[in-house]
Formats: structure tokens, C-alpha cells, sequence
């Protein structure tokens, strides 16, 4: 795959914490453009240190990130602000911010970064966001301790949209939420990637038949090290046990 | 009993496991306030570079200064009252009543004044700081923030740090004046002092120069708790019993540096501000 196809490259990457093991113990992946991209890994093998990573807000011990073929090392802390800009991400807890409601979460970074528009505009394209994600009118004006798991993710998702990224990450958009809301969530994750021409969106989670449901591409992170990575069809002809045992699972689970 | 199990204990154990710990907690604090002043130049490093953050610093203006208003006047009111009614006594054995006008007022604006609002405010508005800009870390919205490409010291850190310097001089301002009223009225209206002996007595004792101190040290303990409360917030852990330990943590703290550094600033104004350089 060339230089160019790719939104993100992670290459030899090995962090650790102080005198505690390594977390990330060379990470190799490659993640196209325009595609879905989950990676998949259990409690303890390094996916929020590997995504901090691709945001730039922990430098690998060695190693290189590459974002749109940018190593991250070599931009000063303003030239990786703008990189930032480039990504969305909708967190596991959402974190949105609790004293503005969810009108205001979504406007807040237009009105950080378009700040010659008009207040009714800066509103006017957040309130296409919210549409986007299906939010309705009614709960515009509510703050985050008034929504519902689902909607919290909704209205996430709607402002990691908010400025138009090439990257949308998403950090177990599933976790803790109940099996409807968690199709729901796969097929609100599905339909903004359609709704986007270009965009590249990558996913951490553990859900195992999400993955192989809405993924493009699959990267199996195990204790550090990415295990296996390519299209689904990968991982059903993979003759190692560990993968075998985890197309298995997935594949008890659609059931 | 005690002495058989002192005798237990090989020489010189007690002492070097004490000095151990004094050790210990010295190297402790002053990596603490390493990284606190490091803490400190990123932020503040931000106050000069786009966007400007004055929204944000009128908004902690309001928060840190104007709610402070009511506790304030009312803490200074009752403090000069108590203390005009408790000095009377001893003055007027010595029949210097006249005097209880410039003792109330110098100790007002020399230590009262800033000490008392620099704990009330650190109580109020450094308690408050640290548990938001926690919560703000236990739940990613700084992590989300950051994301956004926002640098959260600059966004959430600095304009809380600046609006406490800003605030606190003009709290302390107004804790010094409702507090001499406050003895004023129980000095005048109550113990019958001459009001106009007791005015102009302010007026030979107490110099520009005291309301000078007064306002400089409010400005400095703004400074420390709003440091204190900021870093303890950014590096909160451990969920809603972190945020509760950074709390906590930032009112001890922030008191205590508060009364000590009372005595240096203290002596160093001394130095400069009234003996000349």
C-alpha cells in the first residue's frame, strides 16, 4: 500500500511506563483511507496507549506515527494541534462537557475554530451534525446528566463531526451500552462513514461481531503487538489457534 | 514491657528510619514544586498566543471574584467588629481608645486582610477549581479537548490562574474597607470613641504603602491557590475519589503555603516596600 492510501501509520512503535513492561512492544499497522478500521484487543493490551499515540498525546519511547504521511515527532506542539484538527473521536464515556448542553457541545468546536461565523451559523451547522446523527429537536437544549447512554454517544458523535475530520476514531463506542442501542451505535458508525466521501474511520473495541460486521480492515492488537491485520476474510482462512478461537467467539455470538 | 521491646530495636534504627522520612518528604515537596512551576510557565506561556482567552478570564473574574463578595463582607465585617470590641479593652486601660482606629486598620491591610480572603477564597474558589478541572479529567473531557486540538492549559489553566490575581486584590480590597467599617461602627456607635479622633488616627498611622502590602499579597495567594487547585485538578486520578483527594488536597495545601509564605512575603516587603531597597 503507498505512502499516500494511508491515514495512519504506526511503525515499530514501543512505549512503556517507568520501570513496568512494555505496553506497546512494537507496533506495526497501517490503516487505508476512506476505509473502516477496527482494532480489536482485550482489557490490558494497549489500545488507549495506542490511540493517544495516533493522536500525538503520548510519544512513542521509538518508533514512528505517521498521520497523512506526517511523522508526528518532527511537528512542534502548534503544527500538531492543526494535525488534531484532522481527526474527530467519540469517547467510551462520550465526554461531553457538563455545563453546556448538547447545542452548545456540538458548537463549541465550530465557534473554537470558524470564529468569524455568526452565532445562528455557528447553530446552524451544528444543528445539521445533530441531524446527522439522528438526535431529535427535543433534547437540543438538555445537558449531558439528562441523556441517556445512546443519546450521550449521539450527540459525541455529532461534534467529533462538527468540523468536518478525515479521521473519526472511536474509543469502545460500544462498552456498557445494551444490545439495541449497541446495533443502533454499529449502524449509526456505518451510516456517517457512508455519509462522508473520504472519511477514515478507526475503531478500538472488543466487540467481536461488530467487527467482522462493520469492518473494512481488522487489526488484532494482543499483549503489545498487533497479532494479525488485513480484511475479515483474513481472519476466517488464519490457521493460527489464538485467531481461530477468536473468529469462533465472533461467530457464536452473531448466532 | 516498652523498654524489653526498645532494647529490641538495633541502635541507631529510630533515627535513621526518621531521617529516611524527612528526607523523603523534603525531596517530595520541592520535585512537587519543580513540576508545579513547570506547570505553571506552559500555562501562562499560552496567555500571549491566539485565540486570546479573555472570555474565559472575565468568566473566572466573575466566578472567583464576584461570588466571593457576600462571604467576604460579611467574614471582614463580623472580624473588624470582634476585634475593635476585643483591643478596646486593652486600650482603654491605658486610656489610648483613639488608637483602636489604626491598630484595627494596619492589621487589616497589613495581615488580616489578604490572610483571611486568601483562606476564605481558597476554601470557596480553590476547592471548586481543583474538583472541576478534576471531574474535567476523570471523565476526558480534557483528553477530548486536546483532541479538538484546544490546549486545555490554555483553554481551562491560565484564565483561572490570571483571574485569581486579578480577583483576589480587589477581595482583599474590599475586605479592608467593610472590615473598618465594621469596627468603625462598634468603635463609634457602640464603645462612643470620637469619630473623628478615631479617623485621623487612621490617617497618621496607616500609610498608602499598607493598602499597597495588602494588595500585593492577595495577588501573590491568588496565585498559590489557584496554582494549587489548577495543577491538582490536571493530574487528578482515580475517578470520583481522586477528584475528592484533589480537593482536599488543594484546600490543605493552599492554606498552609498561604500562612507560610505570609511571613517571607512579609519580611520581603518590609525590605523593599518600607525600608527601601
Amino acid at each position: 500500500m503507498a505512502d499516500n492510501e494511508l491515514a495512519v501509520e504506526l511503525v515499530d512503535v514501543v512505549k512503556k511506563f517507568g520501570d513496568d513492561a512494555d505496553v506497546l512492544k512494537g507496533i506495526n499497522l497501517k490503516v487505508p483511507k476512506g476505509k473502516i478500521t477496527v482494532i480489536i484487543g482485550f482489557s490490558g493490551a494497549g489500545k488507549s496507549v495506542m490511540i493517544k499515540h495516533i493522536l500525538g498525546l503520548l510519544k512513542p519511547d521509538s518508533g514512528t506515527v505517521k498521520i497523512m504521511g506526517q511523522d508526528l515527532s518532527q511537528l512542534s506542539e502548534v503544527e500538531l494541534n492543526e494535525i488534531r484538527k484532522k481527526f474527530g473521536m467519540l469517547f467510551q464515556s462520550a465526554a461531553l462537557f457538563d455545563d453546556l448542553t448538547t447545542l452548545e457541545n456540538v458548537c463549541f468546536p465550530i465557534h473554537e475554530f470558524k470564529r468569524k461565523l455568526k452565532k445562528a451559523e455557528v447553530e446552524k451547522l451544528a444543528i445539521q451534525k445533530l441531524k446527522v446523527v439522528g438526535l431529535e429537536e427535543a433534547h437540543y437544549n438538555k445537558y449531558p446528566a439528562a441523556l441517556s447512554g445512546g443519546m450521550k454517544k449521539r450527540v459525541g458523535l455529532a461534534r467529533a463531526l462538527a468540523l468536518e475530520p478525515d479521521i473519526l476514531l472511536y474509543d469502545e463506542p460500544t462498552t456498557g451500552l445494551d444490545p439495541i442501542i449497541t446495533e443502533v451505535v454499529d449502524n449509526l458508525i456505518v451510516e456517517t462513514h457512508k455519509h462522508r466521501e473520504g472519511l477514515t474511520s478507526i475503531i478500538i473495541s472488543h466487540d467481536l461481531p461488530a467487527a467482522f460486521k462493520i469492518g473494512d480492515e481488522i487489526a488484532m492488537l494482543d499483549a503489545g503487538k498487533i497479532r494479525l491485520a488485513g480484511p475479515p476474510k483474513v481472519f476466517l482462512e488464519s490457521k493460527d489457534p489464538f485467531i481461530q478461537r477468536f473468529v469462533f467467539k465472533a461467530k457464536e455470538a452473531t448466532e | 514491657m516498652i523498654q524489653q521491646r526498645l532494647e529490641k530495636v538495633p541502635q541507631g534504627w529510630t533515627i535513621h528510619r526518621g531521617v529516611e522520612s524527612i528526607g523523603k518528604k523534603l525531596i517530595s515537596g520541592v520535585t512537587e514544586m519543580g513540576k508545579m512551576s513547570v506547570f505553571l510557565y506552559d500555562a501562562m506561556r499560552w496567555l500571549p498566543r491566539k485565540p486570546y482567552r479573555f472570555k474565559e478570564i472575565i468568566v473566572q473574574i466573575e466566578f472567583v471574584g464576584n461570588q466571593s463578595v457576600f462571604i467576604i463582607g460579611l467574614a471582614s465585617l463580623f472580624t473588624g467588629m470582634v476585634f475593635a470590641l476585643q483591643i478596646y479593652s486593652g486600650f482603654h486601660m491605658v486610656k489610648s481608645e483613639a488608637l483602636v482606629g489604626p491598630s484595627v486598620a494596619l492589621a487589616m491591610f497589613r495581615e488580616l486582610g489578604p490572610v483571611l480572603t486568601g483562606l476564605i477564597v481558597a476554601g470557596r474558589a480553590g476547592a471548586a477549581i481543583s474538583a472541576q478541572i478534576g471531574t474535567m479529567r476523570v471523565t476526558e473531557q480534557i483528553d477530548a479537548l486536546e483532541v479538538m486540538g484546544i490546549n486545555p492549559k490554555q483553554f481551562l489553566v491560565m484564565p483561572r490562574i490570571i483571574a485569581s490575581i486579578i480577583a483576589m486584590p480587589l477581595l482583599v480590597g474590599i475586605f479592608d474597607f467593610v472590615g473598618n467599617i465594621g469596627a468603625y461602627f462598634v468603635s463609634v456607635k457602640l464603645l462612643q470613641i470620637d469619630a473623628a479622633l478615631y479617623l485621623a488616627k487612621i490617617g497618621v498611622f496607616a500609610r498608602p504603602r499598607d493598602v499597597a502590602q495588602s494588595l500585593i499579597k492577595g495577588a501573590f495567594f491568588g496565585l498559590i491557590f489557584s496554582l494549587i487547585g489548577t495543577y491538582r485538578g490536571y493530574n487528578t486520578e482515580n475517578g470520583a475519589l481522586g477528584v475528592g483527594k484533589s480537593t482536599n488536597e488543594t484546600v490543605v495545601l493552599s492554606s498552609i503555603l498561604i500562612l507560610v509564605s505570609d511571613y517571607f512575603l512579609s519580611a520581603l516587603i518590609k525590605m523593599f516596600i518600607y525600608e527601601g531597597f
